[in-house]
């Protein structure tokens, strides 16, 4: 995927800067039990709406 | 009885009180300390109604955010009250108890110190009696934003709604025209002698009081003091001391905007940092507000929602729903607003030019800055609440870059909530004044207003002022009747 940073455990973030991937600092709580978040185009989503399984 | 000192000039020759500024913390403070027997002087440099010469004395540069000093206060009897939208919202115990992390103390009291006010400030801010002050959507699940809590005042005007008392009340003198352009302070028996007033054609005289009060909104509290020559050369206000550092405001970051789910409500949220979100991510506080377009409300969500919600649930490939969104530019259905805590620092702050306004004092500069710890407030609560808002399943949040990437600059508005140029603190090191609201190295001069504020929290501050207000009436009474007798 182009343009795309690891962000951990679930979470990545697109179309954006090294540096914002720091937007994940935040997943210490609440994102960790439905497997992270991914961050679009600044669109926060939970990243199971961008796995090819998804629910 | 009201007097326009342009016209009469016949101050008492002394008073007990004077107390410079007739805005909500004035006018609280005057009617209760006549109310107590005292003579009170209450000074206003501006007239009744708005005037253009007198709101040109709010004049002031800026060299940092700007923060629009000469449009959100205003100068006339009842002050920044005759625009004063009404939100009410008191602090919480833990406004008190938390220490910033930015090396710099917390309030030197306990909020139990000024709790017991709370009924009498929403007496006189026209809150609705015994009732609590309310939610109107629930909290986020997962413990981190909470629904706020606040009520609406109608919104109080101080200057309408204590006419009568202002002209009635025995042993208060308020006069309107009346100008502070200095303090008179005596280094040997550390006391402020006598407040300098003048009329609009410089015509200049000394009042004399035993206690004095600068309650004249948080720029112009620590002006006075700035521009003092007697306090500077005595030592109470020092170039690397505290007077006129620590301004704060709180942020109203462009958050971002928001799609919500299919049957969800579209009346505005507004949500709260909790006390757990505050000390996980070491932040400040901060209030989100959602709130759904006008147009949206009326005519319903455009087809490019619907597409996006569409192409968000269906089972595409993700390279293709990523470039789908990657590209999607549509507005949403709402934006976020916020009231957002900003942590005292000492390079915001206020200084004075040497150019003179039109009745002699030193005009201000404001560099209204933001810290490190700021932009970590505004990155935590913005990354949070978007990722709570989509596991409430209420919908989607898009942030804006500069909230989540602190390297872009960030866009923001002021709440116009001025704090903390004469913070309070346990010793002069960390402080203006002390927890009695008087400025250290004084004996007789208090202040009172936000500027005294250690930390602001993501309260309206109005109310608050008015709690530090009444405890100040309340202290000055009775340390004035213990000296009288």
């Amino acid at each position: 995927m182009r343009n795309t940073v690891l962000l951990g455990a679930g979470a990545w973030l697109f179309g954006a800067s090294v540096g914002a991937a720091q937007a994940g600092e935040g997943e210490r709580k609440g994102a960790q039990g439905k497997g992270g978040f991914v961050v679009v185009n600044g669109w926060v989503l939970p990243s199971r709406y961008l796995r090819d399984n998804q629910p | 009885m009201i007097k326009d000192y342009q016209s009469q000039k016949t101050l008492g020759g002394s008073y007990d009180f004077c107390i410079l500024g007739a805005g909500p913390a004035g006018i609280t403070l005057a009617l209760r300390l006549a109310e107590a027997g005292w003579r009170v002087l209450l000074a206003e440099g501006g007239g009744r109604e708005y005037s253009a010469h007198s709101q040109a004395l709010y004049h002031c540069t800026s060299s940092g955010l700007e923060m629009y000093a000469g449009e959100t206060r205003l100068r006339f009897l009842g002050g920044t009250s005759n625009h004063w939208a009404g939100r009410c919202r008191p602090f919480d115990a833990s406004d008190f108890a938390a220490k910033p992390p930015v090396g710099l103390p917390g309030w030197p009291i306990s909020y139990a110190d000024i709790e017991r006010y709370l009924p009498q400030a929403r007496a006189i801010v026209d809150l609705p009696e015994g009732e609590d002050f309310k939610a109107i959507n629930p909290g986020l699940d997962g413990g981190e934003f909470d629904a706020d809590r606040f009520l609406l005042s109608t919104p109080t005007r101080f200057a309408q709604k204590y006419a009568k008392a202002l002209e009635d009340t025995p042993g208060l003198d308020v006069f309107i025209n009346c100008n502070c352009v200095d303090l008179e302070f005596d280094q040997g028996s550390g006391r402020v002698t006598a407040a300098v007033v003048s009329d609009y054609d410089l015509r200049r005289e000394r009042v004399q009081a035993k206690q004095f009060i600068l309650a004249m909104g948080a720029l112009e509290n620590a002006r006075q003091l700035l521009n003092s020559a007697s306090l500077r050369a005595a030592g109470v206000v020092t170039g690397d001391g505290l007077v006129g550092r620590c301004f704060m405001d709180h942020m109203n970051v462009e958050m971002g905007t928001f799609i919500l789910k299919s049957g969800e409500s579209t009346t505005t949220r507004q949500y709260y940092t909790s006390d757990a979100f505050v000390s996980e991510y070491q932040s400040g506080k901060g209030n989100v507000t959602a709130t759904v377009l006008d147009a949206v409300q009326a005519y319903g969500r455009t087809a490019e929602v619907k597409r996006f919600l569409e192409n968000l649930a269906c089972d595409t490939g993700m390279a293709s729903k990523i470039d789908f969104i990657a590209s999607f530019s549509c507005p949403g259905d709402g934006l976020l607003s916020t009231l957002i805590e900003q942590f005292p620092n000492r390079d915001s702050r206020l200084t004075l030019h040497e150019q003179k306004d039109a009745l002699g004092v030193a005009t201000l500069n404001m560099h209204w800055a933001l810290s490190d710890a700021d932009r970590h407030t505004i990155k935590c609560i913005g990354t949070e609440l978007a990722k709570q808002f989509a596991e409430a399943d209420l919908g989607f949040v898009k942030l804006n870059p500069f909230v989540y990437d602190t390297e872009q600059p960030l866009k923001l508005e002021p709440h116009a909530h001025h704090m903390g140029t004469t913070r309070m603190a346990a010793s002069p090191e960390h402080g203006v004044v002390d927890e009695q609201c008087k400025v250290f190295g004084t004996a007789n001069l208090h202040i009172a207003g936000s500027s005294i504020f250690a930390t602001g929290g993501a309260a309206n501050p109005t109310m608050p002022l008015l709690q530090f207000a009444l405890r100040l009436a309340d202290h000055l009474n009775q340390q004035m009747k213990a000296t009288t007798a």
